[in-house]
């Protein structure tokens, strides 16, 4: 049985996406003005989904994610949830040319491996941090944010997981594919939040369809 | 908030706040003791003036990504080393003069939630990037001879043959191997052994380029993978480190002994795999304790390998 509650209507599940949108399209504007970091973000799909459902959903989206790196990053507010930034592995090291004339600092003994994960830390963070926040800055929400973690290879499925499982059996799933033109690495971007929200977030809808509704 | 100004000063952190134009709004005692600039004197001063380093790109983006987006943001001693350039305040001072920091950077917000400025958080984290480098240098070194061990040899072979499968400049390795070893321990103990061993190591060393990579490869048996090196200049580094060894003697304890050493050389072949190339060097080094020892033998092709 469905229930209504559990649900975004239509027109709310429109509405949703043309909030993210337009908050994706703030924050790439805004990652370019601002750190000058260009960033193709697609327009992003949103699904209400059961927990094991989300698994599946991302399991087809990566079928293989033994040569992944993932960088997580727990918000609260009224929107709260996680949000998982999803790279092949390797394609984090072409993002060390953003610290091009501040490498002389590290030296020659590095770790390869160690930098990239560094790197994917540094700059998820920010990706993370200028969609969920206009995201919810468009919903009349601020958020807090938790430190982000790192997680390589075969620690992804199991962290992806514990994570939805642990979250209350419903959840709404943003992605999109994101693109750093000048590096020419791409990834994805997953939010994952949960069914709590829902009563908050068909209000804050309805405040953003206002009088048009 | 008493409370919260007491934990401020007294937290082993540094603690400092920025407003939307980067002047120094706060200023913690550990800043003040780590920086030896003192609170008032900082307070109100553009950050990046007080200290030029900060003016980094890097620190700015973040920065700027924060007093934006209100992210958490990190900066870590693996990419940067530090955030502000402070003297090591431990006894590791001479190893590592700067103080490492791993830095955090978050939002502060006004009543109406706007983002009026930023806080960083500085952890000194000197002295595990010591134990991290002292981890990492004894898990590549043989504890009795300081030369590489093993398990670094495998690795770097195996680097070294991909190296030069993309650039084309061949490797040669050197398998070398004390004659007689075993009447060094039973004659004189094992003791005068370790120091034989020891004293091999690092006579060889002295004959051999900076950027050979010599290891013990187990027991008595030493390997030096020479990268960019064919076989012909190989085989003439490997007889001058034989004749230096013979006429050498080395220290044990309370006596002086000379030994000698058979060398076995084998160069890269276009299909070398770390074992086949490994495995021929082995068979001229048998040639070598097969025709005397104190000797040098070298293989070039497979086929000269007859079952032994």
């Amino acid at each position: 049985m469905k229930d209504p509650a559990r649900e975004l209507t239509e027109l709310e599940q429109d509405a949703l996406q043309e909030i993210m949108n337009i908050g994706f399209g703030s924050a790439a504007a805004d990652l370019a003005e601002i750190i000058n970091l260009h960033v193709i973000l697609s327009v992003p799909h949103i699904a209400v989904l059961e927990s094991h459902e989300v698994i599946n959903f991302i399991n087809q989206e990566i079928p293989d994610t033994t040569d992944m790196s993932m960088i997580t990053q727990f918000f609260s507010g009224k929107l709260n949830g996680g949000s998982f930034l999803v790279f092949p592995h390797g394609e984090g090291r072409k993002l060390l040319k953003i610290f091009d004339g501040e490498m002389s600092l590290i030296g020659d003994n590095y770790d390869i491996d160690l930098l990239e994960k560094e790197t994917l830390v540094e700059i998820g963070n920010i990706i993370i941090g200028a969609c969920v926040g206009k995201i919810a800055e468009m919903l009349g929400d601020v958020v807090t944010y938790a430190p982000p973690r790192f997680f390589g290879q075969d620690q992804i499925h199991e962290t992806l997981h514990s994570v939805v499982q642990s979250s209350d059996s419903f959840a709404i799933l943003f992605k999109t594919v994101f693109d750093f033109e000048q590096y020419n690495v791409s990834g994805y971007l997953f939010l994952v939040s949960q069914y709590s929200i829902m009563p908050w977030l068909k209000q804050a809808i309805a405040e953003f369809l206002g009088p048009h509704a | 908030m008493h409370e919260y100004r007491q934990i401020f000063e007294t937290i082993n952190l540094g603690l400092v706040t920025l407003d939307r134009d980067l002047k120094v709004t706060g200023w913690n005692r550990w800043m003040e003791l780590h920086s030896g600039i003192s609170a008032a004197d900082v307070v109100g001063c553009q950050v990046c003036e007080t200290f030029p380093d900060l003016s980094r790109s890097s620190f700015l983006r973040i920065v700027k990504g924060v007093l934006s987006f209100g992210n958490y943001a990190s900066y870590s001693q693996k990419l940067h080393k530090f955030l502000f350039p402070m003297r090591n305040p431990h006894g590791s001072h001479g190893q590592l003069p700067q103080m490492q920091q791993n830095c955090t950077v978050g939002p502060l917000r006004n009543e109406q939630r706007e983002i009026v400025g930023v806080y960083i958080t500085v952890q000194d984290v000197t002295d595990f990037v010591i134990y991290e480098e002292k981890l990492a240098t004894m898990a590549k070194t043989d504890g009795l001879t300081g030369i590489y061990n093993r398990r670094y040899l495998d690795q770097r072979l195996q680097e070294e043959l991909e190296r030069s499968r993309r650039h084309g400049n061949s490797v040669s390795i050197l398998l070398l191997d004390i004659d007689h070893f075993k009447k060094i321990n039973d004659t004189y103990g094992h003791l005068s052994g370790d120091y034989a061993l020891r004293g091999f190591a690092a006579e060889l060393r002295k004959n051999l380029r900076s950027i050979d990579i010599l290891g013990r490869y187990g027991g008595e048996e030493f390997c030096c993978i020479l990268p960019e090196t064919p076989l012909d200049q190989a085989h003439s580094l490997a007889e001058r480190c034989r004749a230096q060894i013979a006429a050498t003697p080395l220290c044990c304890i309370d006596r002086q002994l000379t030994v000698t050493a058979s060398i076995g050389v084998a160069g890269q072949l276009p299909d070398d795999t770390a074992d086949s190339l490994i495995r021929r060097a082995d068979y001229a080094l048998y040639q070598a304790k097969h025709l005397g020892r104190n000797r040098v033998c070298c293989l070039t092709a497979p086929r000269e390998m007859v079952d032994a």
